[in-house]
Formats: structure tokens, sequence, C-alpha cells
């Protein structure tokens, strides 16, 4: 980044977040219409989501449920008296011109996460989450003559967590960003697909000089769907309002958009006059109240949390810290990891397997972990026959290549293209012999002394038979064929 | 009610534009209906009454996760004034909120 780069100016950034996570339940938040991505326009919709004078909205229990559970894995107090109001604005996405949200009485308060950046932890407030509704979709018309609206998304059950200004540079930002996505995976409260949108960040940030303990004047970049796109938002924002600073400037208090083709944060059109939502509390939803007995019954649903699932792999398979961090920081992944580290002996194998190859696999692919085409069943049996020296390393490199495009079974696969380890000392002998003979040269530099040309013929040996020699057999018997040669 | 700027402002909300020869008439409704309710309000004892939360004393409405049959598509617009593609077809909205 060209300019002013603020980790070495007197100025530091404040950031606090608000996050909308599209709930992993069946239905809307008010009505049985399906919350499936990607069907036809206006196919997923009825009189409560899109409206119609008369409609009696009835609220998803489940999504309740979903929203304490992410309030509970998020440290968060849950209230026993909470109640929906209506936030009123005119939009075309929003048919009934107000959404259904929670304005004083959210599910959850006053909760916390705790990151990790450059090997010190930091705890970053929670003060909220509460439900919401999701609005339409506008799409623009070719035409350039309207503007189009698909109410599919309309009355899709969200959250909105609301973090403290706890946050200080676009590392946390990741952090937490990484850790709440993974904490959403893990409780199934979120699928977390952020290119389908359902995770969105908006981020309120300022800049003061370092050691101020009143804040700037804020600005918020709205609807930020990939990481990536956050972090650099960030650091974007915080340049430019330390430069709007140093310049003598005053950063204007403003919603801005980010761009993210060309890097930049660009102010929005100014709405006239203030924003007035005019929230009062919907008389169409009753009032929520949690009894223990409920509260618990969501409490003992809740799953193993990343964290405690860390400490556990690290226990139970040996793995190293910084191997359990990064296998339990997707929930899939660790799922993975278990069904086929419970179906062989060598836990760390199959750790390096999702580590090095599947991950840069997935990485080239663009899938989900969901979607590894190698089932841990396959995997688990690669690294049995790896382990157990029926094939060697080299090999099952081979192999999984194949199993990535056929799912097939490794030892089918081995058995097929011939595959399997020569241990037969005979057959390795002759192939020695033959690449000596094929090497007088090489052989007369080890008879005077050039001991690392072994290596060389060694290799040759591996090339001939394919890499399938048994390398522990291949050394002894060069030594002695060598040895035979130089006593003739 | 305190000046037409506060009615103003309201109308702007609502997405209201009204004469002015309306917007008087509705200025002084409103003014005489919310000094009607003040009035009635302040002579009321409220010393011991609870902060109310929501009108209603029924809690705990809820619906289970089951999928319901959606509108038909073509029922769901035959009411809009104009459709493209399957969609509402609104004026053109040029930013985003």
């Amino acid at each position: 980044m060209k300019g002013l780069n603020i980790r070495q100016t007197e100025y530091e950034a404040v950031i606090g977040l608000e996050v909308h996570a599209g709930l992993a339940v069946n239905t809307k938040m008010y009505c049985g219409c399906k919350t499936e991505f990607g069907a036809e326009p206006n196919t997923q919709c009825c009189p409560v989501c899109t409206g119609m004078p008369g409609a009696l909205p009835v609220l998803n229990r489940k999504a309740v449920e979903y929203a304490i559970k992410a309030g509970l894995a998020t440290n968060c107090s849950i209230i026993r008296y909470s109640r929906q109001d209506r936030k009123h604005y005119f939009y075309p996405d929003l048919p009934k011109g107000y959404q259904a949200s929670q304005h004083n009485l959210p599910l959850c308060t006053g909760g916390f996460l705790e990151i990790e950046v450059n090997m010190s932890a930091k705890k970053v407030g929670i003060r909220g989450i509460h439900i919401e509704e999701d609005a339409g979709k506008l799409i623009h018309d070719e035409s350039g003559k309207y503007s189009l609206v698909d109410y599919n998304r309309s009355g899709v059950p969200l959250i909105e967590i609301v973090t403290a200004p706890d946050l200080g540079s676009s590392e946390e930002v990741r952090a937490f960003i990484l850790k709440l996505k993974t904490i959403l995976e893990y409780t199934g409260v979120c699928d977390c697909k952020m290119q389908e949108g359902s995770l969105r960040v908006d981020i309120n940030l300022s800049v003061r000089r370092r050691g101020e303990s009143t804040f700037g004047n804020r600005t918020e970049i709205k609807n930020l769907n990939s990481v990536r796109a956050i972090v650099r938002a960030v650091e974007y924002e915080a340049k430019r309002q330390a430069e709007e600073l140093e310049k003598g400037r005053s950063v204007r208090q403003e919603t801005r958009r980010w761009d993210d083709a060309r890097g930049v944060s660009y102010p929005m059109r100014e709405k006239k006059g203030a924003d007035d939502y005019r929230f009062f509390p919907d008389p169409d939803l009753c009032p929520i109240v949690i009894d223990d007995a409920w509260l618990n019954e969501i409490k003992s649903s809740l799953p193993e949390l990343p964290d405690e699932k860390k400490k556990r792999f690290v226990l139970e398979y040996k793995l190293p810290a910084y191997d359990a961090d990064f296998i339990t920081g997707s929930k899939q992944l660790s799922d993975y990891f278990e069904e086929a580290a419970k179906r062989c002996r060598n836990h760390r194998a199959v750790c390096n397997w999702l580590m090095g190859d599947i991950s840069k696999k997935l990485n080239e692919s663009n899938i989900e972990v969901s979607d590894i085409p190698v089932s841990p069943e396959n995997l688990a049996k690669l690294v049995e026959l790896t382990d157990s020296g029926i094939i060697s390393w080299k090999i099952a490199k081979q192999v999984f290549v194949v199993m990535w495009d056929t799912n097939r079974d490794p030892a089918e696969i081995i058995e097929e293209k011939g595959l399997r380890v020569i241990n037969d000392t005979e057959e390795i002998r002759k192939v020695i012999i033959q690449v000596l003979e094929e090497n007088p040269k090489a052989v007369e530099d080890i008879r005077n002394g050039k001991e690392k040309t072994i290596g060389f013929l060694i290799g040759q040996v591996m090339r001939k038979t394919g890499g399938k020699a048994s390398p522990g057999i291949v050394n002894r018997l060069i030594f002695e064929e060598l040895e035979r040669l130089f006593h003739e | 009610m305190k000046n037409h700027e506060e009615l103003k402002q309201l109308t702007n909300m609502a997405a209201l534009s009204l004469s002015d020869i309306e917007a008087e008439k509705l200025f002084n409704d409103i003014r005489n209906i919310s000094q009607y309710l003040a009035e009635k309000l302040s002579g009321l004892d409220t010393r011991n009454t609870e902060p109310m939360v929501h009108v209603s004393d029924i809690t705990n409405v809820f619906r289970d996760d089951n999928e319901s049959d959606p509108l038909k598509r073509e029922e769901l617009l035959s009411n809009a004034p104009e459709t493209v593609n399957g969609c509402f077809a609104v004026p053109k909205i040029i930013e985003e909120i």
C-alpha cells in the first residue's frame, strides 16, 4: 500500500463489527417458505414474507433457539423476556415498510470471544445478538428502466452480532471473523457460505491518536461478504482517515461502500435528514419468554466448541498444537479428521494429508471441505497401506491423485496399476546389477571415494522400478553389490 | 406537534406529499389529538403502574421449522403494476441502502 502506513504513525484504529449471519433453518422467520439459496426469483414467497395486508407472521422456534445457541457459544447472557420491534424505512426490498428486528430487548447480551494475534490473546466484547428478518434482493434491469425485486430472501432468519469497539487492526478483525465463523459452523447455527451471503459484515471504524481515550468520528462500511474484502476495507479506511487527520481535516461521519475491484471505499449518497427508524414493539409478534427448562435444553444441545476440541485433539491424537489449531479451525475438517483417524493408527499422517495435499487441492479447486471427493474411509486406507509398507510415500502421493479424481479404494488402484512395493530381494538385485553395468563411470567414482554418487545409482534403481522398490532393500543390496564388484 | 417543520419531517418519513391546505388541516388535527392525549395522560396516576413491554399478554407463539407451500408466482405477481422476468419491477433504484 502506498503512502501513509498507519502502523508507523501516531494513529490507531478503533473498530467494531456488525455481523449478519443467515440461520441454517429450513424455513423463513415468520412463514413456512423455504430459505434455499439460488432458487428462481419469487418462487419461495407467500403473503407473510411479501407483506400482503392481513397476513399474520408466526415466529420460527428454531430461529430463536439458534440465536440463543450462538449467544451461549459466545459467552453471552441470555435474556429471559425478549421482544421484537419494527424498524421502519422505505425501500423496495422491504415489502412491509419495516423490518422485524429487536431493539431494546435482544435475546443475547454481554458476551465475548477470545482471539489470538501475534501470540497474544485478546478478549473482544460482544454487545448483543438479536434476531431479525432479511430483506429481498434488488436486481438491476438491463434496460435500465427498472429495478427488479426478488422476495425469496425476504423474511429469511438472520442474527446480528454486534461487537464492542475492541478491535484495533485488520489482523484482529480477521482473527475475530474466522473465530466467529468457526463457532457458528460448529454450533450449526450458520453454514457461513460467505459467497452466498450467509455471513455479511458491516465495519464501524474511527481513528485517534494513540493513547487517547475519546473516539474520533466514525464511518460505517456496509455489507462486506469475504474475509479478504473485510481485511482490505479495514486497512484502506484506517489509512484514509489517518491521512485526513494528518492533513488537518476532520473525518466525516458517514456511511461508505467498499469497491473491492478498485480497492477503495467511497461515501454513499446522503439521505435527507437523520435516520429515524421509529422502533416500536411489533404488535403482531408476541414476546418471547425463555424459562430454565428451555434454556437448559438448548445448552445441552451445544456441541464441543473449537477451543475444547483443539485441546482434546492434542491429548487424544497427539497432534502438535499448531496442527490441532488448523484442523479444528473448521468443523467439517475436524469431523473429516476424526472419521479418518478412527479407522487407522497413524493420526499424524491423516493430519499431514489434510494440511498438505488436501488443503492444496481445496485451494486450487476452490471447493469446500464438505465436497472433498476422497472419503475419510479411503484416506484412512491409504494411510494404513503406506504405514504397513505396501506402498511407498511417493507412490501414495500418486495413488492420492487418482483417489481425488475417482474416490476409489486405494488398494484397488494399487493392484490395478501394479504399484505395490517390490520386496522381492532377487528381483531388486537384478535391477541393481543392471544399473551398475550401465553406469561404469559412476561405479569408478565410488571406487575412488566419491560416495555421494551412490545416491545417483539408487535414483536409477528407483526409476527403473517406477519408484516401487523398497528403499530399505535397495540400500542394503546396492552396498552388497558394490562390495562384490570392488573385490572382484 | 410544535411546528410545521416537525410535520414535514413526519410526512417525509411516511413518504407522503401533502398540499399546503392538507398540511394545514393535518397539522391542526395532529396537534389537537396529541394535546388531548397529553391532557388525559397527565391526569393519570401511574406511580404504581409497571412499565408495559408489549401490548399482548400472550407469549411464546411459535411455529415449527416445517415447510409450507409458497404462492404460485403468477398469483404472487398478479397485483404488481409491472413485472419483468418473474420479478416485481419498480422505478430504478440508484443507490442501495
